[in-house]
């Protein structure tokens, strides 16, 4: 879901890199001492992650976990991705600089939005359904918004069906939004059972 | 609520299959894409290949004039992702391959000089070769990116280790 140079308009990219300065702001004061090994976890994860295929029938799914990483790092997710969205646009020609902010914007946004969403399910008193639920549904908004906003973007840039747009970015993501929905469920449910002081930082 | 815990976890495993299965034979989208081409008589002959690899099939190909940006000829990449495209004669050309779902590649599609004894099949072939190890990502980019990440943490702690004194 990376969005090549080249592809949106100037006014769109102005406006998206603007708004991803401002949510990489939000995220570096934010950021606090006690999340940072789980930040820089979180961010090789993601940058790693877009690298790994796995043969699934005969296309190939790959995880994305942005979803996953807002879940855990709510605005913090920002600065993260922006430094892995960096390193992959630099060294495999992921996306591309000039669109390195719409891209922030389309990987981050719904990450701060799952957490806002999910955070709540995953206390301390948290059932292991509520758990699997949470970490499934990182998959859904962090895939399914990602592929919402990027498709708004293409459209926004003109020439292009937003419609026909979705329903293509939909069906290509299918397959990563389910790899992503169960990885967040499994993560998710473990930390919740097995470190649940490590979601600590979440409810304060 | 503790017989629903296998049943939930089961069925999230039952999904993640069937979508799999279900959604496995479309393209995955979310990789970098590259082109190679070169000019061939009075065609533009290349091939699109994702960074896994994969070709890259059904995109739209615009041959362009690299003198005025013009807009000469224009088709679609195959099944395999290769294309051939007639154009009218010029020495070099701008190819840009665009999918809907914002994926962009561009590359000098060049002719081979007039008299040359090497055969076009086979320069195609290198450029391929050349263009599949560019696509490829490396071991030790991916190990370098990490080391990036690693040291911007340690940056990221004393700094914040400093502040607190």
């Amino acid at each position: 879901m990376h969005l090549a140079d080249g592809v949106l308009s100037a006014p769109v990219l102005l406006v998206s890199a603007t708004l991803a300065v401002g949510g990489v702001a939000i995220g570096l004061r934010r950021l606090n001492e006690a999340q940072l090994p789980l930040a820089a976890l979180l961010g090789a994860v993601f940058f790693v992650a877009s690298t790994v295929h796995l043969p699934v029938g005969v296309g190939s799914v790959h995880l994305i976990l942005n979803g996953l990483a807002g879940l855990l790092l709510g605005w913090a997710v920002f600065p993260v991705l922006c430094v892995a969205l960096l390193l992959q646009a630099a060294l495999f020609s992921f996306g591309g600089f000039a669109v390195l902010g719409a891209n922030l914007l389309i990987m981050a946004l719904p990450g701060v939005i799952a957490h806002y969403l999910l955070h709540a399910q995953v206390g301390p008193k948290a059932s292991r359904r509520q758990a699997l639920l949470a970490g499934a549904g990182c998959g859904v908004i962090g895939i399914g918004g990602a592929a919402l906003l990027a498709g708004g973007l293409l459209t926004l840039s003109g020439g292009r069906m937003f419609g026909e747009l979705i329903v293509l970015f939909g069906l290509a993501h299918l397959p990563v939004m389910a790899a992503d929905g169960a990885i967040g469920a499994f993560t998710v449910a473990t930390l919740v059972r097995m470190m649940p002081q490590a979601l600590a930082p979440l409810r304060s | 609520m503790m017989s629903a815990r296998p049943t939930l976890a089961n069925m999230v495993c039952r999904a993640t299959l069937a979508l799999g299965l279900l959604a496995g034979s479309a393209q995955t989208f979310a990789h970098g894409l590259r082109v190679s081409a070169q000019a061939e008589g009075g065609a533009v002959v290349g091939q699109a290949l994702y960074s896994d690899l994969s070709p890259a099939s059904g995109l739209f190909v615009d041959i362009h004039d690299p003198g005025n940006d013009a807009k000469l000829a224009e088709g679609t990449t195959g099944d395999d992702g290769r294309f051939r495209i007639l154009a009218p004669p010029l020495a070099a050309y701008r190819v840009v391959v665009e999918g809907e779902e914002g994926h962009r590649a561009e590359t000098q599609a060049l002719r081979l000089a007039a008299g040359s004894t090497l055969d076009a099949d086979t320069v195609r072939l290198l450029r391929e070769d050349i263009a599949r190890l560019e696509a490829r990502i490396r071991l030790q980019d991916i190990l370098g990116g990490l080391g990036y990440i690693l040291g911007l943490a340690g940056l990221s702690a004393w700094f914040m280790a400093k502040r607190r004194r």
